[in-house]
């Protein structure tokens, strides 16, 4: 069953629901969406995050913003609606690199892989696994996360991708 | 020295009066080189010049965030670096390409080799003169480098120009410009992501060197 429209879940933003809720984070570029499940209770929340790691001088209201806050922050926001944290699972997307720029410093990998490796590490450090994900490539991913089934539908339109992972 | 432009309305308006100088005159250069490509007469609109939050942004963009538009982005070397962004929406896109080559206009997922890189031509005047006027202003010398493009999702482009070096960027000069000639209209937006070195180059420029003391 579709729920009707999922609600938008924003840049930095981290919600959290029950089945037949669903969850969108539209048009992610760099940014990576990270959806986490407990199938048991079909309880989930969506992180929408825009860097790797919090800098210092940051507020609480921006936690949502950095991989190292925001899943901790997701992780503790599901615990709080019955999401065990030994049934969860992760499904990530998102972490293009939308242009191509000649960079000086080559060794510097771009921001898209950057936020997808942190997302992981993360992840692997909550001990949390990732049973898909859709990322990097050069194209933006509207993300829809359904709670009733824990399928995450991606959406590519320069890419004319519609798929369920 | 970091000055706090947004808690003082002083230094405020006479940030706001520097940047909408510098976009006066990045526009009106754009104008001549625009015209003589497009090979017709060119007026462009004073453009509304404003620096914006991040936050805002994002909140400006939320009504339609999936939008496909063009994005040709670059950045700068030398004494500074600035990123810059120019958006073209698909109706201001298809108006100039019709207005460049014959034929017909696909749509802009399908665009082919040879549109893309009109489109990255004329990203490339705009952005240079944005970036010459930045430093007739401010003295300092940038250079910026061969731009790239990207058709698609609005938010997804701006997003990645916004967190790019890894850094939580706060602000942003928007420069919203309307292009006309006798037969058509088209809406860019430049992005210009300044250090606060330029932003105090800039009003030093303007204002004299005590302009932070007065």
């Amino acid at each position: 069953m579709i729920s009707e429209s999922p609600e938008s879940v924003g840049i930095g933003e981290v919600k959290v629901g029950k089945s037949p809720l669903s969850f969108q984070a539209v048009a992610l570029g760099s940014c990576v969406g990270v959806a986490l499940y407990d199938s048991t209770f079909k309880v989930g929340g969506l992180a929408h995050i825009m860097l790797p790691k919090k800098s210092e001088n940051i507020g609480q209201n921006d936690l949502g913003k950095f991989a190292d806050t925001a899943i901790p922050l997701l992780v503790q926001k599901l615990a709080e609606i019955g999401g065990g944290r030994a049934r969860l699972i992760a499904k990530i997307a998102g972490g293009a690199k939308m242009f191509d720029f000649k960079r000086m410093n080559e060794n510097q990998a771009d921001i898209g892989s950057r936020n997808v490796e942190a997302a992981k590490a993360v992840l692997g450090s909550l001990g949390i696994p990732i049973v898909a994900e859709e990322v990097g490539g050069t194209y933006g991913r509207t993300m829809i996360f359904h709670l009733a089934s824990g399928d995450v539908e991606i959406i590519s339109l320069s890419q004319k991708i519609r798929k369920i992972i | 020295m970091m000055h706090d432009f947004e808690g003082d309305d002083r230094l405020n308006q006479m940030l706001r009066d520097a940047l909408q100088e510098l976009g006066n005159i990045g526009v009106a250069h754009s104008a001549t080189a625009l015209s003589q490509i497009l090979n017709r007469k060119v007026d462009m609109s004073v453009p509304r010049v404003t620096l914006v939050r991040v936050e805002e942004m994002y909140k400006r963009i939320s009504s339609n965030p999936g939008e496909i538009v063009v994005g040709i982005a670059s950045e700068t070397l030398g004494d500074g670096k600035m990123d810059l962004l120019f958006i073209l929406d698909e109706a201001s896109t298809r108006t100039l390409l019709s207005a460049l080559r014959a034929g017909e206009i696909p749509p802009l997922t399908d665009l082919a080799e040879l549109d893309r890189e009109i489109l990255v031509e004329v990203g490339n005047i705009i952005l240079l003169h944005c970036v010459s006027a930045m430093n007739t202003f401010t003295g300092l010398r940038l250079y910026p480098m061969p731009p790239s493009i990207a058709v698609d999702m609005n938010n997804a482009i701006i997003q990645h120009m916004i967190n790019k070096d890894g850094e939580y960027k706060r602000q942003m000069i928007s420069v919203e410009v309307d292009i006309f000639t006798e037969t058509m209209n088209i809406k860019g937006v430049v992005f210009m992501f300044p250090n606060q070195k330029e932003l105090d180059k800039l009003m030093e420029q303007l204002y004299g060197e005590g302009w932070d003391v007065i």
